[in-house]
């Protein structure tokens, strides 16, 4: 039999704040357990929680970011479980008026662009951790109790797993380029739980859902959708109904266990929560939120396209935020963007692996790759040259001209001046432009005797010869 | 020092005025908590110990406070035995106002379980007294505080009033009794009931003492969103231009003693020239209970985190266990009415349907106000019970209104019955006009003082 998969995500997103979202304690990852608690963030007796404003514009952002409507009134409730590491009993989250509703996300995967519903975004505080110890003892690390999060729920519309993995994946980007999280995967910065249900393919009807939790990586995501299609399959086939339960994803194991079924679904008992008066959102709170939110990477996949990059250029640019970011300094100023792009994607990202420094930590400069590339594509500049300049500015910063003459370093005048002539002769053409006036001719002369001296020549002495010996013509 | 009727006023005048040092008015007070608490049993835990002298406009004048307000080193119990031994890491903002003023903190004082109840016989730790007489009930749920200042105990006490916890005990023991605009005094370290209906309150000798620890108490605080400025500066208004709603209906299942002094006072007022019209608020039996389906769904909420891990943990039982073993009976029960409506199934037909009846009498609250400066009722219809006699009782009638709607309310003595209780008159003014009621209570307790009422 034939299924199709209907598949819907819940993402939660840790918020790159300075504090947590209900008292000034520090939002940070890792350190000493219970180093970051206070008397409101550990939910002690009479504290009341006050809202972080810069957590309320992030959330914001991201509603924005995802193409949200805003409700202009959006309020926090409570939802209602027991669990030792919820110090409140509660967790204070959004159900009726959440920041953001009715967005839209476009991605690109398989080389298409797609395009999902956004049900919600909400902003809601994350729970503690508890941690079992080697003594068989459970305690509980309060740091990151009251840390701001998002949940961005998305519509049923994603249909295998390979599209689960490249959504998650641009819906990280987005969020890193737009700042509103750090994604960090490892720290649990962004996880998400998947709802799985299929039907017969061309039907409408749907079967009950499955929803997975648990789940802290993209590719364990995408084994938990693949693992879940295919048990989901073996009862269909075998003409059973598959129930609408919560299974928690191991993915050690690669498998997956109950945990409740709908007959045991925990009743939150959502209620609006008191304490916290409704946000209302205006004009101002929006523009400060969304101002500068940058494009979406499908648009930005249009852009690089129109400059000419390769298909495997622009994903892996798109795919690193600072390279992409870095790449745009050079689109803007560079003729030879395609070169460009190679260029980072190739010998920079290689050169930073090797040195383990990232982007902003080195010394390079968008102008720096402008230059080089140029010289590439005049053929003055050979490949392997190229990466040798690359790997002396990484380091040590400086120009294009005084790497590439350290390099070559041919210091003896008379070699250039004999080159110089019979590139001279050689371009009567080029000579004329330069008598009347246009000055790229020289950049053109400048390239071919460049090109002569296999590049070992130190430019600005080329040049200065070069213009010499022009000048001597007239 | 003359403990029975000494006030906030007189106390910051003497010290300011060098007639007593503070310390030695610390001395006294705390002799006379040791010689007269064990008749009353007001405090849960005395704060005594040596301070520099300190200063400020209430540089000190001894007051209390209800144990479900937080200060910091010292044990918050809430009369509940699910917080025995809690020692609260942080001041609540009422104490580091009054602290920052020079009061003196006499220590925290008894109440009914998490403030819930109203004749102060539901403390799972002992039973306060009334000192006006203690074969009757002192009031709840603010029953130590009012008890505290009517033993000469302190001269002022601060609670809190959640449907009149703190109005009924100072009417009960003879006192006034303050609700503020709910936001007007920040609820941070209030160990939370019913949060959209929680307001600390204040019991004191007279009006003019609740408008000076108004003045101290009032404000803005970040530390709690649903808090904002409420004007607390001079209000003069005269009796005779007031205008003030008041309702025979309001009278019809009162004791006729009772009856009989409400009346006086309405007819005292009009003979002072204030205008009356025949309106009331009162005895809505649907607002009534939507009041009770939110208090109790807040609490359900409030009180989700005493799940045994943190506090109530040394029984070593497991969630339900504990709670079921630590919490008592009138706590349990509002909590499980809670859990009733708050239940999915449930939720629209009774939460929903009570928030909606809160709105609606939000409106007919200000419409009323538009109208007239205040409200005089009763504020309890019968005479202050006795132990054996109060099951039957429904004390909060009149005070429920003002928690509902967030306005502010006060209790004034306005005389005695034959047994020499006091009886009580509620004024309650529109949100925010909480100096304008201030300054009718104290002119009216001067009137009935005039008259020979009290
Ligand atoms: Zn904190």
């Amino acid at each position: 039999m034939n299924y199709e998969a209907i598949i819907g995500l819940e993402i939660h997103a840790e918020l790159k704040t300075r504090t947590k979202l209900f008292c000034s304690c520090k939002n940070e990852f890792g350190g000493e357990p219970n180093s970051r608690i206070c008397p409101v963030c550990t939910g002690q007796p009479g504290t009341l929680p006050y809202v972080n404003g810069e957590a309320v514009r992030l959330a914001l952002r991201a509603c924005l970011a995802f193409g949200c409507e805003i409700n202009r009134t959006s309020k926090q409730c409570r939802k209602h479980y027991f669990y030792p590491d919820l110090p409140k009993g509660y967790q204070i989250s959004q159900r009726e008026t959440p920041l953001g509703i009715s967005g839209c996300f476009e991605f690109i995967s398989d080389g298409q662009v797609k395009c999902v519903g956004i049900e919600q975004i909400h902003l809601e505080e994350d729970a503690g951790k508890l941690v079992h110890r080697s003594d068989g003892k459970t305690a509980i690390d309060y740091n990151r109790a009251g840390v701001p999060l998002i949940e961005i729920v998305t519509s049923p519309e994603l249909h295998s797993a390979q599209e689960v993995r490249d959504f998650l994946e641009s819906v990280r980007l987005r969020l890193l380029r737009t700042g509103v999280s750090d994604c960090r995967m490892e720290q649990g910065s962004l996880r998400c739980d998947v709802n799985v249900s299929l039907r017969r393919a061309g039907e409408a009807v749907l079967n009950d859902r499955v929803e997975m939790k648990n789940i802290n990586t993209f590719s364990g995501a995408a084994r938990a959708v693949e693992h879940e299609i295919e048990r989901q399959c073996k009862i269909l086939d075998s003409g059973e109904a598959v129930l609408a339960e919560t299974r928690k994803w191991d993915d050690e194991k690669r498998e997956s266990r109950l945990m409740r079924t709908k007959e045991t679904a925990v009743d939150y008992k959502f209620m609006p929560e008191p304490d916290i008066p409704a946000y209302v959102i205006d004009e101002k709170a929006l523009t400060e939120a969304g101002y500068d939110i940058p494009e979406s990477d499908v648009h930005r996949n249009i852009r690089y396209e129109k400059a000419g990059i390769s298909r495997n250029d622009r994903e892996r640019l798109i795919a690193d935020v600072d390279m992409s970011d870095f790449f745009d300094g050079c689109i803007s100023s560079s003729q030879n963007a395609s070169e460009c792009a190679k260029l980072i994607v190739g010998d920079v990202a290689s050169l930073l692996t090797r040195e383990n420094v990232t982007l902003s930590q080195s010394r390079l400069t968008p102008g720096m790759i402008v230059e080089i590339a140029d010289l590439i594509v005049s053929g003055s500049l050979g490949r392997g040259n190229a990466k040798v300049i690359l790997s002396k500015l990484l380091k040590n910063g400086g120009s294009v001209a005084n790497a590439a003459a350290e390099l070559m370093s041919i210091d003896d005048d008379a070699v250039i001046e004999e080159t110089v002539k019979v590139i001279i002769a050689d371009n009567p053409k080029a000579v004329a432009d330069y008598k009347k006036g246009k000055e790229n001719a020289v950049t053109y002369l400048t390239g071919q005797c460049m090109r002569s001296l296999r590049g070992r020549a130190n430019a600005e002495r080329l040049k200065t010869i070069l213009l010499n010996e022009l000048k001597g013509e007239n | 020092m003359n403990f029975d009727t000494m006030t906030v006023g007189q106390i910051a005048r003497m010290v300011s005025e060098k007639k007593i040092s503070s310390g030695e008015v610390s001395k006294m007070y705390f002799e006379r908590i040791r010689k007269e608490d064990k008749n009353f049993r007001s405090y849960i835990t005395v704060c005594e110990e040596e301070k520099g002298e300190p200063s400020g406009r209430l540089a000190g004048v001894p007051i209390s406070i209800k144990d479900n307000i937080c200060m910091k080193g010292t044990l918050t119990t809430c009369a509940s035995r699910m917080l025995e031994g809690y020692v609260s890491p942080y001041n609540a903002h009422v104490v580091d106002r009054l602290s920052s003023e020079g009061a003196l903190i006499t220590g925290k004082t008894n109440l009914d379980e998490f403030a819930m109840g109203s004749f102060g016989d539901n403390s799972a730790l002992f039973q306060t007294k009334n000192p006006v007489n203690v074969n009757y009930l002192p009031g709840g749920s603010s029953s130590g505080a009012a008890a505290s200042v009517a033993g000469g105990m302190c001269v002022a006490a601060i609670g809190s009033d959640t449907g009149g916890s703190v109005r009924i005990p100072a009417a009960f023991c003879g006192l006034c009794g303050f609700k503020p605009t709910y936001g007007a005094i920040s609820r941070f370290g209030l160990i939370a009931y019913a949060s959209s209906l929680d307001t600390i309150g204040i019991v004191t000798r007279n009006a003019t003492d609740a408008k000076l620890l108004s003045s101290v108490l009032f404000g803005k605080d970040e530390r709690d969103m649903t808090s904002y400025d409420v004007n607390i500066g001079e209000c003069e208004i005269a009796l005779g231009d007031i205008r003030f709603a008041f309702s025979d209906k309001d009278l019809e299942d009162a004791e006729t003693e009772i009856a009989e002094v409400i009346c006086r006072v309405r007819d005292l007022l009009l003979r002072a020239g204030a205008s009356c019209v025949d309106k009331t608020l009162f005895g809505n039996a649907k607002s009534d209970n939507a009041y009770r389906v939110l208090a109790c769904a807040e609490a359900t909420s409030n009180l989700a985190r005493y799940d045994g891990i943190r506090y109530g943990g040394k029984s070593g039982l497991d969630v339900l266990r504990t709670r079921e073993e630590l919490f008592g009976e009138e706590v349990k029960r509002r909590i499980e009415y809670g859990n009733f409506v708050l239940a999915k199934e449930n939720f629209e037909k009774y939460f929903k349907a009570a928030a909606d009846e809160r709105t609606r009498v939000i409106k007919e609250t200000e419409m009323l106000f538009e109208d007239v400066d205040v409200i005089i009722s009763p504020l309890c219809d019968f005479s202050v019970p006795t132990y054996s006699n109060a099951s039957s009782c429904r004390a909060d009638r009149f005070t429920v209104a003002a928690n509902f709607a967030g306005n502010p309310a006060i209790s004034i003595t306005a005389g005695r019955d034959k047994n020499n209780m006091p009886v009580s008159v509620q004024l309650m003014s529109a949100r925010g006009c909480d100096a304008k009621l201030l300054s009718i209570a104290e002119k009216l307790e001067q009137l009935l003082l005039k008259e020979g009422a009290v």
